[in-house]
C-alpha cells in the first residue's frame, strides 16, 4: 500500500511554511519520497520563501501525474497562490538561481523556459532529445536502393488477398526508406498489416530475419504481437515465400528484456556502449513506453540500426511519467507532414494502380521528424459508428458526441438480444443508482454467460460439461475450450477503477456469485469452477505475463486448474502455482489497452472529481470494441469525460510551433 | 529502620519505607496494610493506590485483598460499621486503583487527558521498531553533514555496531544523565595533565629491575627495552615538548599503543606464568601501569573527538524520535512514564495544577511495590504527587534492595537510596521498617543462607550486613498454622544447600557446563523425583518434575541442561514468553502464514508446503509442478491439495480457530507430533496459536495482519507483559528459567546453573552511577571504571541473592576447585570468586556424592521410564467442531449480505458432522429412508444453513414445496458439495416412493414447520433472517484451558423480558426407540454425549454474553432437532429434544468448575499412567 501524505506530515516536514496543508494534501498528488526529498532539501535553503515550496509541491503533483515538468505559470498554481495572497511566482522564480539550491552537493531543480524540472527529468529529456536528433541525422542504417524497394514492395503488397489503402502504402514506404518512422494509428487501421509487409520487404531485401527485433513495452503487447504476425501471415495464405516461415517462426519481446535487463545490476546488457546487433528495431504499442525506458532503448539503438515505432498516439500514455508517442507527433495545426520531394519520391515508388498517395505536402518548413510520420486515419475493422464517435471523443466534441449516440430509454439496459443487436456505441444515461447498475451487470450476464451463444450453448452450459472432466487425458477435446475462449474473448466490462460500485471488484463480484449459483459450484471468490482470471505478474518460467486471461476449471474435486490460451492451444497449471491473479468478468480500461473484443460494457464512475474521467479513457475504452459499446453513466460524467483531456508536460520538441515555422519557412 | 513481625506495627499516618528480604511475606504486609487502611483510616478502596511491577502481580494482588476482605469478614467480634466499610471494599474492588507503572501512568493520562492537554487516544508502540525507523530517516539527512566520511570513519565502529550504539543509548539515556566522554577538549587537558606527572627521569632503577625479569632471555628483555620502552618513552618526551596537540596525538597514538603492547604482553605471560603479574619487578610494574594509564588517557583524549558525532547523533535521534511518535499519536511504555513525569514537572512550576489536585483528590495512600526497580522518573511522580503536603497523603514504599536485578533495564538502586532517606528526612517524617520472618523456605535453608550472606573470612568480605539480610524462621507453631513448608518424608539423602561437582579435571567451560548437567540430570532422576513429600500452602504432595527449577544466568545455559534432560527423558520446559517466538514452532507457522498472505508467490508457498503441517517432499511438489496440478495417482498429494484450498478459503474469510484447526488437526500434524515425543514443538504451537487468536480476535484481522502480528512478536523485544506460566504441556516439567524471570517465584528444589565464565566484553558502553555529580553516566570510554565494576558486582551479588532465596527446601549449586576447571585467562568471574569460593572455604554446603552412569542405568532397569502421553481429548464433539466468535458482528462473517457472495456457503467439513457413529441400520426396524451416516448429517446442516426460511413459510404444504426449484436447488447444491447422489427411495412393497431430495426437502419442511411447545408453539419458518446465526462459534478460556467449536443456530426472540436465546443443534441420527423427547434424552443424547455438549455450548455462550454486557439477553433452552423423527401434523413432540437452561445447573459458575474439573480428571487419569 502506498503511504499516505498526511496534513500532519506535511505540517512537520516544512516546519515555518503557512500554506494551505489541508488543500494541498487533498488535491495534489502526493507521494512520500518527493515530500522527504523536498523536506530535506527545504532546510538547505538560506531564506524559506513559500513561493518555491509552493512551486515545487505543485511540481510533484504534476510528476504524479505524468508530466515531467511543471509550467511555472501554470494556472492552477497562479490561482492557488492568489488565494495565499502569494504574488509574482513566475518572478520569483525566475530570479532565483537554482544551480545554487542543493542537496548533498548536488543540484536538485532545473529551470528550461518556463518549465521547471527536478534535475533527474530534465537531464532525461534534454537526453532523448540529443539522442533521438543524432540517431535521425547521422544515421548509417543500410540504405535500400529505390528500385529494389519498389521491386519487392510491389510484389509484397501485390500478393495480399486484400488491397492497401494509400496512407497504409505511404507508411510502408516510409518506414523503408528512413532509419528511423513513426507510424501511428488508431485500431484496425492496418499497423500489422504494414508490420507484416515490411517484414516480408525487409527479408527481400537481404536483411537476415535474425537481425530483425520485434519488441513492445509489456510482455502481454509483445504476445500479442507474435500472434498478430501468425495469424496476419495465416490469412494470406502460402505463397510459396521461401522467408515465409522464417518471418512466421519471428517472436517478440519486451522491451526490458531485449535489452538484458537485469533486477540485479541497475545496468542493461545493452546500452550506449554495447549496441543491440540488429539492423531493424521495431517497437510496438509506444504510447506505453515511458521517459526512462525510451532513454534505455534509443541509447542502445547504433547508428547502423533502422528503427521503426508503431501504436495510437491517442491512447493512453504509460502509467510513469511522460507521453513519449504523443510528444513525438506533431502538434495540431501542421497541415502536412511530408516534404513535396519526398512525396515525390514515393508517387515514383508506386506510380502502379493509378493509387493516388493522398498525403498532402506541407507548406511549412521541414522538421526534424518531417518525412518520417504517417498517421493512418481509416479503420477497417472498426464498425463505423464507433469510429466516428470514438473521433468526437478524441476531439472532445462532447456536444456532437450526445447528439450522435445511439441513447437508450430510462429502463433499457441492454442493446444486446436474442434477435436483434444494436451495433455502435451506445449510452445509457441513467442516474447512477445501486439497482440499476445491478440491472445492467445481470442484464449483460444473462446475454453473455447464461444466453445461448452463436455455438448454440451458453458460457454456463459449456463450462458445466466441464466439471470433473480431466482435459487432455480422457474426453474433452480442446475444441470445446477453443469455443469457451472465443465466448470469453468475444465480450469484456471494461472499468475506470477497482473499487466501487462500478469497479472491477464490485461487478466481478457480481458476476462470479451468479455464475457460481448458475453453474451450482462452491468456492473461493476468485478460485472456482467457471472463474476468468487475469494474471497479475509476469512468470517467465511458466510464459504466463500480466494481463494474461485464463479459466478455472475444476477438473477433479478440489483440484483446480487454470486454463490458458496460447497460438490455439492450451496450457494449464495448478491454481496453486500460478501468479497472483484476479477475476477478470470486468477489467479496467488500462488493463484493456491492446485487446479488442466484440462487445464492450463501459460503466463510468460518479465521482466527477476523479481524473481517471478523461478523453483518453473513454477514447481507449470504446476503441477496444468491434461491434458494439454501451457506456453508462450519467450525462455530467460523460461529458466531463470527453472534455477532460489529460495534459502531460514536458519540453521535448521534436517540431517548432507551426506558427512561427509558418512565417519563417516561407 | 525497626525490625518488626507483624504488619499491624507499621504506623499508619507516616510515610514508610518497608524493606522486605527474600520471603519475608510482602504481599501478605500489603494486603494487610490495605485491610487496615480500609478499617483503621476509614477510606474507600478507591483511595488507595497500588503499584506492582508486572500484570501477574496485579491481579495476585487483587485476588489477595479480595480474599483478605473476604476472611476479615467472617471473622467475629466485627462492628457493623466495619462489616460495612469491608462490604462496600468488596463491592468495589473493580474500581481499586491496583496497577502496574505503565497501567497507572496510561491511566492517567488517558482519564486525565483533558487536565493534561494531549491527544486523547494514543496508540501503543513498541520503541525499539519506532527507534528503528527513525534512525534510518536520520541517517539519510546523514550526507548533508561536512566531513560525514571521516566522522563515521573515526568512530571505528561498522554501520551495524553504529546503528545499535546510538539506538541503545538514545533509549537508555534519560534526562540528567551524562554521557562520557563530555568534551574532547577536557579530555585532552587531563591527558595534558597526566603526561606532565609522567616521570622520564631516573630510568636507571627501573632498566635494572625489568631486566632481573625471569622467564624471557636476557636477549630480549635487552631488546625490548631499547626497541619497544624506549621508544615509547622518547614520543612522550617529544610530546611534551611540543605540548599535547590532538593531530599531532592522533599520528603518534596507534604506533605508541603498539609498541607498548609489545613490551610485556598476554602470550608472554601465558608462556611463562611466572611473568604474572610483573611480580619480580615492582620498581618496573610501577612505572609501567603509569605508563599505561597515561596511554588509556591519550586514548580517551582521542576517542572523545570522535565520540562526539556518535553523541551528537544520540541527542538528534531522542528529538526525532519524540517528534514521531507525538505527530503519529503513538505512545510507547518508556514515554507513559515520561509523560506523565514531564506533565507533573510542568505544572509543578505553575499556576493550574489541575492533574496534580486531581490525583491528589483522588488517592489518599499510594502503596509502590518492588520500589527497589523504580527509576527517577517514577520516583519523581509519586514524590511529586504524594509528599508535597505534609500529611494529606501516605506513600509507602515496599521493596528489597538486595533484589535489585533489573539495572540492565533501567532500574536504579539509587533512586532507591534517595526515595528512602528524602521520606526519612525531618521534613518527611518517614518511619523505616524492615520485615524479618520468613515464611517461605525451611528453617534449615533459611539458617544456611543467612550463614552465606553473612559470611566472611580474611579471603571474603561479606555480601551484606546481618541486619540487612538476616531472615528468622516463624516458630514452628505458626509454620503449620500458614500451611508450611514442611518436609513429611525426605529419601533424596540431600540437605538444605547442597554443592554439585564433577570428577573430570582440567575442563574447558563447555565442558564445565555438559559435566555439570548430567550432573544435575542424575540428581534429578535418582534422587529427588518421588523421593520427597511434603506440605506446601497446606497441600500434601509428592515431589515431580514440576516441583524443581533450574536457574541459568542466559537463555544460552539452558541448552546443555535441556539437552541432558532430553536424553534422561525428563520433561522440562523453558520459561520465557519471548523464547516462544524464537521457535522452531514459530518459524512452521510463519511459513504457511506467509504463504497465506501471499498465496501467488511460488517459493512462500514452496516453503508453506514444506513445513511440518504436511507430509509432502520436494519430489511431490516437482511432481505437482509438472502434472500441472492434476494428481490422480496420489492420494496423500490430492488429499494435501483440498487441504490447502481449504487453507486459502479459511484464511480468506479470516476464520482463524478454524483455519488453525485444520492445519493442526486435518492435516495429522498435531497427531504426527505426540508420536514422535515432539510435545514441546506441539505446546508452542498450540501457544502460538492461542496468541495469534486472541488478537485477531480483536483486530478481525486478514492474513497480511496476522503474518505482520507474528512478525513483529518474533522480532519484538518488548518484555512480554504479561508473565508466562503456561507450561508446555499438561506434564509437570522441570522449569529452567533465568534467574531475572525467577523473581518472585518460589520453587520446592532450586538448582542453579551458569555463570561460570566471565561474561564478553563486547558492550559498547558501560553504565554506572557517580554518586560525585548524583547522575547516571554512560561511559563510551574506559569499560574498566572502578564505580562500574563495584556496580556490576553488586548487582551479580543481588542477582545470586534472589537466585538462592527462590528455594523453600533444597537448594543445590555448583562447586568445583581450579583443577576442574579454571575460568578462562583467570578474568575475573562473579560465581566463581564469590559463590564457588565461598562455599568451599566455609564447607556450610553438603556435597552431593558424584553419580555415575552405572547407577542410571542401574535405576533405568528398575524405573519405568516415563510414559508417553495420550492426546488430551476432552470430547471428540468438541474437538471436531472447531469455530470461533468475538463480537456481534464477527458472527455475520458467513452471511451473504457481504457484497459478494451469492449462494455462497464455507466449505463444509467432513469431520465436522455430528453423526459419525450411527447405530449399525440392521437393528433399525423402519420404514426406508435415506441411509445414515456423516455425510447425509452434513446435507442436512448445509440445507438449514443456506435454505431460505421463508420459502418454507410460502408454501401451502409439502407436495408444493418439494416442487420448488429454488428449494431444490438448495437441496441438490448440498449433496453436490458433500458428493451425495440422490437415491430413490421405495417403500415396503418395493415401489417407489420418494428421492433421497425429496425426502430431505420433507425432513426440513417437517422440521421447520413443527410447532414447538418448548418456544410457545412457534414454528422455526416464522424466525426472521436477523434473529438467525448460522454456524455460530465460540470460545472460552479460563485458567489456561481453551474451548472452541460452533453451534448450529443460534436464534432469538422476543420475550416479554428481552430477548431470549435459544441453542439449535440439527440431528439426522437414528434411533431405534423412536424419537420420543423421553427416548431421546436416554438414548441418543446420551449416547452421543450431546448432553455434555449443550452444557458446554451453554457456558461459551453464558460467558460470552456477560462479557459482551448484553442487557436484557437471557440464554433460555437448547433445542436438538432430529429430522427424521419429526412430523409437523402430529399433536406430539416427537423428535424435539428441549433443555431448559435457566436452572442453577447451568448458571456460569456451576458449568465452568464443571468443566474445569472434568479437565483435570482427564489430567488426572493420565497421571495415572505415568
Amino acid at each position: 500500500m502506498r503511504p499516505i501524505v498526511t496534513v500532519n506530515y506535511l505540517q512537520q516536514s516544512f516546519p515555518g511554511y503557512d500554506l494551505d496543508w489541508l488543500w494541498v494534501s487533498e488535491k495534489l498528488q502526493l507521494d512520500l519520497a518527493h515530500i522527504q526529498l523536498l523536506r530535506d532539501f527545504q532546510s538547505q535553503w538560506q531564506q524559506h520563501d513559500p513561493r518555491l515550496l509552493l512551486a515545487l509541491l505543485f511540481l510533484v503533483d504534476a510528476v504524479n501525474r505524468g508530466s515531467l515538468c511543471l509550467l511555472i505559470n501554470d494556472d492552477d498554481l497562479q490561482k492557488h497562490a492568489c488565494s495565499l495572497q502569494l504574488t509574482g511566482i513566475e518572478k520569483h522564480i525566475n530570479k532565483l538561481d537554482l544551480r545554487e539550491l542543493k542537496l548533498s552537493s548536488r543540484t536538485v531543480l532545473v529551470l528550461d523556459q518556463g518549465r521547471l524540472y527536478f534535475q533527474k527529468h530534465h537531464f532525461q529529456e534534454a537526453l532523448l532529445q540529443k539522442d533521438l536528433s543524432t540517431l535521425i541525422t547521422q544515421s548509417e542504417a543500410e540504405v535500400f536502393s529505390h528500385d529494389a524497394i519498389k521491386k519487392h514492395a510491389n510484389t509484397v503488397v501485390g500478393s495480399l488477398p486484400y488491397q492497401l489503402d494509400g496512407q497504409q502504402i505511404q507508411a510502408l514506404l516510409t518506414s523503408l526508406l528512413q532509419p528511423f518512422s513513426i507510424v501511428s494509428g488508431g485500431p484496425g487501421t492496418g499497423k500489422t498489416t504494414i508490420l507484416l509487409s515490411l517484414l516480408r520487404v525487409l527479408v527481400r531485401l537481404g536483411v537476415d530475419v535474425k537481425k530483425i527485433a520485434l519488441a513492445a513495452p509489456t510482455g502481454r503487447a509483445a504476445n500479442r504481437m507474435t500472434e498478430s504476425i501468425e495469424n496476419g501471415l495465416t490469412v494470406i495464405g502460402e505463397t510459396g515465400d521461401l522467408t515465409f516461415e522464417d518471418i512466421k517462426a519471428m517472436s517478440s519481446t519486451t522491451i526490458h528484456r531485449m535489452l538484458g535487463a537485469n533486477p540485479q545490476s541497475r545496468k542493461n546488457r545493452f546500452h550506449a556502449n554495447n549496441w543491440l546487433p540488429y539492423e531493424v528495431v521495431v517497437i510496438d504499442e509506444v504510447s506505453m513506453v515511458d521517459l526512462e525506458l525510451m532513454n534505455q532503448l534509443i541509447q542502445a539503438i547504433s547508428a547502423r540500426t533502422k528503427l521503426i515505432f508503431l501504436g495510437d498516439q491517442f491512447q493512453l500514455p504509460s502509467v510513469q511519467s511522460g507521453a513519449l508517442l504523443a510528444d513525438l507527433m506533431p502538434p495540431v495545426g501542421y497541415d502536412g507532414l511530408n516534404t513535396l520531394a519526398f512525396l515525390a519520391t514515393l508517387q515514383k515508388l508506386w506510380p502502379i494502380n493509378g493509387q493516388s498517395l493522398s498525403s498532402q505536402s506541407t507548406t511549412q518548413k521541414a522538421q526534424l521528424l518531417t518525412d518520417r510520420v504517417t498517421v493512418l486515419q481509416v479503420s477497417k475493422r472498426c464498425q463505423p459508428h464507433i469510429a466516428m464517435l470514438s473521433e468526437q471523443v478524441r476531439q472532445g466534441d462532447a456536444g456532437s458526441f450526445l447528439n450522435k449516440v445511439n441513447k437508450l430509454a430510462g429502463d433499457v439496459y441492454s442493446i444486446w438480444s436474442q434477435e436483434t443487436q444494436i451495433d455502435g456505441v451506445s449510452w445509457q444515461g441513467h442516474k447512477d443508482h445501486q439497482n440499476n447498475s445491478k440491472k445492467l451487470y445481470q442484464t449483460w450476464f444473462a446475454h453473455f454467460y447464461a444466453g445461448v451463444s452463436a455455438a448454440g450453448l451458453s458460457y454456463v452450459e459449456m463450462v458445466q460439461t466441464l466439471r470433473y472432466r480431466q482435459i487432455g487425458r480422457v474426453g474433452v477435446k480442446p475444441e470445446s475450450l477453443a469455443v469457451i475462449f472465443s465466448l470469453i474473448k468475444s465480450q469484456r466490462i471494461l472499468t475506470l477503477t477497482h473499487r466501487g460500485r462500478n469497479g472491477t471488484e464490485s461487478i466481478n463480484g457480481l458476476i462470479g456469485g451468479w455464475l457460481k449459483s448458475s453453474l451450482g459450484v462452491e468456492g473461493m471468490d476468485d478460485c472456482f469452477h467457471g472463474a476468468i482470471i487475469m494474471i497479475k505478474r509476469n512468470d517467465a518460467t511458466l510464459g504466463l505475463y500480466n494481463g494474461d486471461i485464463g479459466l478455472v476449471l475444476e477438473v477433479a474435486v478440489n483440484q483446480f486448474q487454470v486454463f490458458f490460451e496460447s497460438a490455439g492451444n492450451f496450457q494449464c497449471f495448478s491454481i496453486h502455482l500460478i501468479p497472483d491473479y484476479r477475476l477478470a468478468f470486468a477489467m479496467t480500461v488500462h488493463k484493456s489497452q491492446g485487446s479488442e473484443f466484440n462487445h464492450v460494457l463501459l460503466p463510468l464512475t460518479e465521482n466527477l472529481e476523479s481524473p481517471l474521467l478523461s478523453r483518453e479513457i473513454i477514447y481507449t475504452g470504446m476503441t477496444r470494441a468491434k461491434k458494439s459499446v454501451l457506456i453508462f453513466g450519467s450525462e455530467k460524467a460523460l461529458k466531463q469525460a470527453i472534455i477532460n483531456k489529460t495534459v502531460r508536460n514536458s519540453g521535448l520538441t521534436f517540431w517548432s510551433d507551426p506558427e512561427n515555422s509558418c512565417t519563417s519557412g516561407a | 529502620m525497626q525490625v518488626i513481625e507483624k504488619p499491624t506495627e507499621i504506623k499508619l499516618d507516616r510515610h514508610a519505607v518497608i524493606e522486605a528480604s527474600a520471603g519475608t511475606g510482602k504481599t501478605y504486609t500489603i494486603t494487610h496494610l490495605v485491610l487496615r487502611l480500609l478499617l483503621e483510616k476509614q477510606l474507600t478502596i478507591s483511595q488507595i493506590l497500588l503499584v506492582t511491577f508486572t500484570d501477574k502481580a496485579t491481579s495476585e494482588l487483587k485476588a489477595r485483598i479480595h480474599e483478605g476482605i473476604g476472611d476479615k469478614l467472617t471473622e467475629q467480634g466485627l462492628s457493623s460499621a466495619e462489616k460495612r466499610l469491608l462490604e462496600h471494599a468488596l463491592r468495589d474492588l473493580h474500581l481499586a486503583s491496583i496497577h502496574t507503572i505503565h497501567g497507572f501512568c496510561q491511566r492517567v493520562l488517558k482519564e486525565y487527558a483533558f487536565e493534561q492537554g494531549s491527544v486523547l487516544d494514543k496508540s501503543l508502540v513498541d520503541d525499539s521498531t519506532v527507534f528503528i525507523k527513525q534512525l534510518q530517516m536520520l541517517k539519510r539527512t546523514w550526507p548533508a553533514i561536512e566531513g560525514i566520511s571521516e566522522k563515521l570513519s573515526n568512530t571505528e565502529l561498522s554501520t551495524q555496531q553504529l546503528d545499535d550504539l546510538l539506538i541503545d543509548l538514545a533509549k537508555k539515556v534519560k534526562p540528567g544523565d551524562v554521557i562520557y566522554p563530555e568534551s574532547a577538549e577536557m579530555a585532552l587537558l587531563k591527558a595534558n595533565q597526566q603526561m606532565e606527572q609522567f616521570n622520564t627521569t631516573a630510568l636507571e632503577d627501573i632498566e635494572a629491575d625489568f631486566k632481573s625479569l625471569e622467564g624471557l632471555s636476557a636477549k630480549v628483555l635487552e631488546n625490548r627495552w631499547r626497541d619497544k620502552l624506549m621508544f615509547v618513552v622518547n614520543e612522550i618526551n617529544a610530546l611534551k615538548e611540543s605540548g599535547l596537540i590532538l593531530e599531532q596525538l592522533i599520528a603518534v597514538f596507534p604506533m605508541l599503543k603498539k609498541t607498548a603492547k609489545a613490551v610485556i604482553n598476554t602470550s608472554d605471560i601465558k608462556k611463562q606464568p611466572a611473568l604474572k603479574k610483573l611480580a619480580g619487578a615492582p620498581l618496573f610494574k610501577a612505572y609501567f601501569d603509569q605508563l599505561k594509564l597515561l596511554l588509556n588517557q591519550f586514548e580517551v583524549a582521542i576517542i572523545a573527538e570522535n565520540y562526539q558525532f556518535v553523541i551528537a547523533m544520540v541527542e538528534a535521534l531522542q528529538q526525532r524520535v519524540k517528534q514521531h511518535k507525538v505527530s503519529q499519536g503513538q505512545i510507547s511504555y518508556d514515554d507513559m512514564i515520561g509523560d506523565l513525569a514531564a506533565a507533573l514537572k510542568v505544572e509543578s512550576g505553575s499556576e493550574n495544577q489541575a492533574l496534580t489536585n486531581r490525583l491528589r483528590d483522588k488517592y489518599r495512600v499510594a502503596l509502590i511495590d518492588e520500589f527497589q526497580d523504580t527509576d527517577a522518573q517514577q520516583w519523581s511522580i509519586f514524590q511529586h504527587v504524594f509528599t508535597a503536603h505534609k500529611g494529606e497523603h501516605q506513600l509507602v514504599l515496599i521493596g528489597d534492595p538486595k533484589q535489585s536485578i533489573y539495572g540492565f533495564r533501567g532500574a536504579n538502586i539509587y533512586t532507591y537510596e534517595e526515595a528512602k532517606s528524602y521520606l526519612m528526612t525531618n521534613a518527611q517524617q518517614g518511619l523505616g521498617y524492615r520485615l524479618s520472618t520468613n515464611f517461605r523456605s525451611l528453617p534449615a535453608l533459611t539458617d544456611k543462607l543467612n550463614q552465606f550472606f553473612t559470611y566472611q573470612s580474611e579471603q571474603q568480605t561479606s555480601w551484606y550486613e546481618s541486619e540487612e539480610v538476616m531472615v528468622f524462621s516463624p516458630p514452628k507453631s505458626k509454620q503449620e498454622e500458614a500451611g508450611g513448608p514442611l518436609l513429611l518424608a525426605d529419601d533424596s539423602g540431600l540437605s538444605e544447600l547442597n554443592s554439585i561437582t564433577v570428577v573430570e579435571e582440567g575442563l574447558l567451560v563447555d565442558g564445565l557446563k555438559q559435566q555439570i548437567s548430567i550432573q544435575i540430570g542424575r540428581v534429578i532422576q535418582q534422587q529427588l523425583m518421588g523421593q520427597m513429600s511434603f506440605k506446601r500452602k497446606g497441600s500434601e504432595k509428592t515431589l515431580d518434575a514440576g516441583d524443581i527449577c533450574i536457574l541459568v544466568r542466559n537463555k544460552k545455559d539452558a541448552k546443555p541442561i535441556e539437552h541432558v534432560l532430553d536424553r534422561l527423558q525428563i520433561p522440562h520446559s523453558f520459561y520465557k514468553k519471548t523464547d516462544l517466538y524464537q521457535s522452531e514452532a514459530a518459524i512452521q507457522i510463519q511459513l504457511v502464514l506467509t504463504a497465506l498472505a501471499f498465496p501467488n508467490m511460488k517459493k512462500q508457498v514452496n516453503n508453506a508446503w514444506l513445513s511440518l503441517f504436511f507430509e509432502i517432499n520436494t519430489a511431490q511438489i516437482r511432481h505437482l509442478s509438472q502434472q500441472q496440478g492434476l494428481i490422480n495417482d496420489d492420494e496423500a498429494l490430492s488429499q494435501f491439495l483440498s487441504i490447502w484450498l481449504k487453507l486459502k478459503s479459511l484464511s480468506k474469510q479470516q476464520d482463524w480457530v478454524a483455519l488453525f484447526n485444520v492445519l493442526f488437526e486435518e492435516t495429522g500434524a498435531v497427531k504426527r507430533l505426540y508420536a514422535t515425543g515432539k510435545w514441546r514443538m506441539l505446546a508452542n504451537l498450540q501457544q502460538i496459536k492461542q496468541e495469534l487468536l486472541k488478537v485477531s480476535l480483536d483486530q478481525q484481522l486478514d492474513a497480511h495482519g496476522m503474518l505482520h502480528l507474528l512478525l513483529s512478536s518474533r522480532s519484538s523485544q518488548l518484555i512480554s507483559k504479561e508473565d508466562w506460566q503456561q507450561k508446555d504441556t499438561e506434564i509437570p516439567a522441570v522449569q529452567i528459567m533465568t534467574i531475572h524471570s525467577s523473581k518472585g517465584l518460589e520453587f520446592p528444589v532450586v538448582f542453579l546453573f551458569g555463570g561460570f565464565s566471565a561474561p564478553a566484553h563486547n558492550h559498547k558502553f558501560c553504565k554506572y552511577y557517580d554518586s560525585s555529580i548524583t547522575a547516571q553516566v554512560f561511559n563510551l570510554v574506559d569499560n574498566q571504571t572502578k564505580l562500574y565494576l563495584a556496580e556490576v558486582e553488586a548487582e551479580n551479588k543481588r542477582l545470586y541473592y534472589v537466585a538462592m532465596t527462590r528455594a523453600i527446601f533444597k537448594l543445590i549449586v555448583p562447586v568445583y576447585n581450579e583443577s576442574i576447571y579454571q575460568a578462562h585467562n583467570n578474568a575475573y568471574v562473579f560465581y566463581q570468586n564469590q559463590v564457588v569460593a565461598r562455599l568451599l572455604e566455609s564447607g556450610m554446603a553438603n556435597p552431593i556424592k558424584q553419580l555415575t552412569q552405572d547407577s542410571v542405568l542401574a535405576s533405568e532397569e528398575q524405573k519405568p521410564l516415563i510414559k508417553k502421553i495420550p492426546l488430551l481429548n476432552i470430547s471428540e464433539d468438541l474437538v471436531n467442531k472447531s469455530r470461533i466468535i468475538h463480537s456481534f458482528s464477527s458472527l455475520q462473517r458467513y452471511r451473504t449480505e457481504d457484497k459478494t457472495h451469492f449462494g455462497n456457503s464455507p466449505q463444509m467439513d467432513l469431520a465436522q458432522a455430528d453423526d459419525v457413529k450411527t447405530e449399525p441400520v440392521s437393528t433399525i426396524d423402519q420404514i426406508p429412508s435415506i441411509p445414515g451416516g456423516a455425510q447425509t448429517g452434513n446435507v442436512l446442516h448445509g440445507i438449514f444453513e443456506n435454505l431460505d426460511f421463508n420459502l418454507v413459510s410460502e408454501h401451502k404444504n409439502l407436495n408444493e414445496f418439494q416442487k420448488d426449484q429454488s428449494v431444490m436447488s438448495v437441496i441438490e447444491n448440498q449433496m453436490k458439495v458433500f458428493l451425495m447422489n440422490d437415491g430413490d427411495i421405495l417403500d415396503d412393497a418395493g415401489v417407489l416412493r420418494s428421492s433421497y431430495s425429496k425426502e430431505f426437502a420433507a425432513w426440513v419442511w417437517h422440521t421447520l414447520r413443527k410447532p414447538i411447545n418448548a418456544i410457545g408453539g412457534r414454528q422455526l419458518c416464522e424466525l426472521e433472517d436477523a434473529d438467525r446465526r448460522h454456524e455460530m462459534s465460540f470460545y472460552w478460556s479460563q485458567s489456561g484451558h481453551v474451548l472452541t467449536g460452533f453451534i448450529d443456530l443460534l436464534f432469538k426472540l422476543k420475550g416479554p423480558a428481552g430477548d431470549e436465546y435459544f441453542i439449535l443443534d440439527w440431528k439426522s441420527n437414528f434411533n431405534a426407540g423412536g424419537y420420543a423427547p423421553d427416548s431421546l434424552a436416554d438414548q441418543v443424547m446420551k449416547a452421543h454425549n450431546y448432553h455434555d455438549q449443550y452444557r458446554w455450548y451453554t457456558l461459551a455462550i453464558k460467558a460470552w454474553f456477560n462479557s459482551l454486557r448484553l442487557k436484557n439477553a437471557k440464554l433460555v433452552g437448547s433445542l436438538y432437532l432430529f429430522s427424521r423423527g419429526i412430523d409437523s401434523i402430529s399433536g406430539n413432540q416427537d423428535g424435539v429434544f428441549y433443555e431448559d437452561l435457566t436452572t442453577d445447573e447451568y448458571s456460569l459458575t456451576h458449568l465452568e468448575t464443571q468443566l474445569i474439573k472434568n479437565i483435570q480428571s482427564i489430567g488426572d487419569e493420565q497421571k495415572g499412567l505415568l
